[in-house]
């Protein structure tokens, strides 16, 4: 029997902004009542439309929140949202933001050091890689943010829409790699996305969260949104 | 705790590169920005006052508050400035006010230095057996400091007043914390008042034991070590039982 992941049970998140006096903050509920299961070795595709709830329960299962109602059990493992350019300082170049972005990402400093040469390969940026990443366009950006995040090392792959920046040919390139380390073996993934192609070809199952509900849990071939 | 430390290391380290690439004179202005708020202050005294101050101690008074004033003045902020990584990897929070630290910890250090050159060049200063205690006063310095820095930051996202509050306490302790005068110098009733703010505390022990070779005053430490150890485990104690709240809080 496959060892449990995640158990839901009733989850409840609200976010709070603090209101006019301390004491009375406005809570707004971004996930209400969700409950499901994640197994090892699973890929599970959460959809749903923007502002439904996906982002959040990706927060939930990496451990960034705690829930406000009901209960989370989350086994005894390293889990990541791989999300690009986590930190990035507009101001310093694209080697230094290696280094922050990768430790906050959770890479050891030593380790760091050593896969800098395929961050830098895989980012494909040439001389750009010794600017300041706020002479960077868009693309550039995300494909540095990608080459750090790829390299993570975590049990759980928790990804939100991060499967292809840039152009299409580095696009097509990242989204063959992610998809590789997707699919090695025992990986356990839990994928936000709205692409339902990419969906249907990796995961599992899907949960369907809308109106901040997870209204179905499906099979993939079962499927239909 | 190494991965920590490293994740402060490289935070304040982006940050100084950062500043010192900002402008022209880049890390010049660590230096020129207290030295022209001492013109300041020196004109008034002296010059419009006729007050007289020994320079040197007024300058060396004058850095070590604005080290403390400027890291929690920053610290104040940085948990809400931090908010979205915080919506992007799990960090712990005391990482947040640590950077800040850590940042005008080493500008105060370069300024101090080149401050104690000059005080040793110019003969106001010499080689004291008394500087081997400078550890104990820094380390009590530095987690003081991180202590009231977790509790500022931690309590901003709940009162964001805070932010402006903090400057005007700020201004408060100033006259408050030995800056323009020494302990010694006020009557003994003053002085009973003075020796319960750690902070005024802090700045005269740094300039009498470095700057006049001064063995510390033992008899304030007491005092001292028990006020830093409640402010650190507060500010502690805080910071982790809203630990995965602050992501939550939209400030």
């Amino acid at each position: 029997m496959k060892k449990i992941i995640y158990d839901l049970d009733k989850i409840g998140v609200a976010y709070r902004k603090i209101g006019r006096v301390p004491w009375k903050s406005n809570k707004f509920w971004a996930l209400e009542d969700v409950s499901f299961k994640v197994l090892e070795g699973e890929t599970l595709g959460v959809i749903g439309k923007n502002g439904a709830g996906k982002s959040t329960l990706l927060r939930l299962l990496g451990g960034l929140i705690v829930p406000d109602r009901g209960r989370i059990f989350r086994a005894d493992v390293k889990s990541t949202v791989l999300s690009l350019g986590v930190g990035f300082d507009m101001r310093i170049t694209g080697k230094d933001n290696i280094i922050l972005s990768g430790l906050l990402l959770g890479f050891k400093k030593r380790h760091l050091y050593k896969i800098m040469p395929q961050i830098i390969e895989l980012a494909d940026l040439g001389d750009f890689i010794n600017e300041p990443i706020i002479t960077y366009s868009e693309g550039m950006k995300a494909r540095l943010g990608f080459a750090i995040a790829y390299y993570a090392e975590t049990d759980v792959i928790l990804l939100d829409e991060a499967l292809a920046p840039g152009d299409q040919e580095f696009r097509k390139k990242a989204a063959d790699m992610i998809k590789k380390k997707m699919k090695s073996e025992n990986q356990t993934v839990v994928f936000v996305s709205h692409e339902m192609d990419l969906i249907h070809e990796l995961c599992d199952r899907v949960v369907k969260v809308e109106n901040h509900k997870v209204v179905s849990s499906k099979f993939t071939s079962q499927t239909h949104c | 705790m190494k991965q920590i430390i490293d994740i402060v290391y490289c935070k304040a380290k982006s940050e100084l590169k950062a500043e010192n690439s900002r402008n022209y004179a880049g890390f010049l202005w660590w230096f020129f920005e207290p030295f022209m708020a001492l013109v300041v202050y020196f004109v008034v005294f002296k010059c419009f006052l006729n007050i007289p101050r020994d320079i040197m101690g007024l300058f060396l008074g004058l850095i070590t508050f604005r080290w403390f004033s400027s890291s929690l003045a920053r610290a104040s902020d940085s948990m809400t400035d931090g908010r979205r990584i915080m919506l992007q990897v799990y960090l712990n929070k005391t990482i947040f006010p640590l950077a800040t630290i850590a940042v005008n910890t080493f500008k105060y250090s370069l300024v101090l230095i080149l401050a104690i050159s000059i005080a040793l060049i110019t003969g106001q200063s010499d080689f004291y057996l008394s500087w081997i205690t400078l550890p104990i006063i820094f380390a009590l310095s530095i987690l003081l400091l991180s202590g009231c820095a977790f509790i500022v930051s931690g309590l901003t996202p709940f009162l964001p007043d805070m932010n402006l509050m903090i400057g005007t306490i700020l201004q408060l302790f100033m006259w408050m914390s030995c800056v323009f005068y020494t302990l010694e110098d006020l009557p003994a009733k003053y002085q009973l008042i003075l020796r319960i703010n750690p902070v005024a505390v802090v700045v005269n022990e740094i300039r009498n034991i470095l700057l006049w070779g001064r063995w510390p005053s033992w008899e304030l430490y007491p005092a001292l070590v028990l006020q830093t150890v409640v402010t650190v485990l507060i500010g502690y104690w805080l910071l982790s039982k809203y630990d995965r709240v602050y992501p939550k809080m939209t400030f």
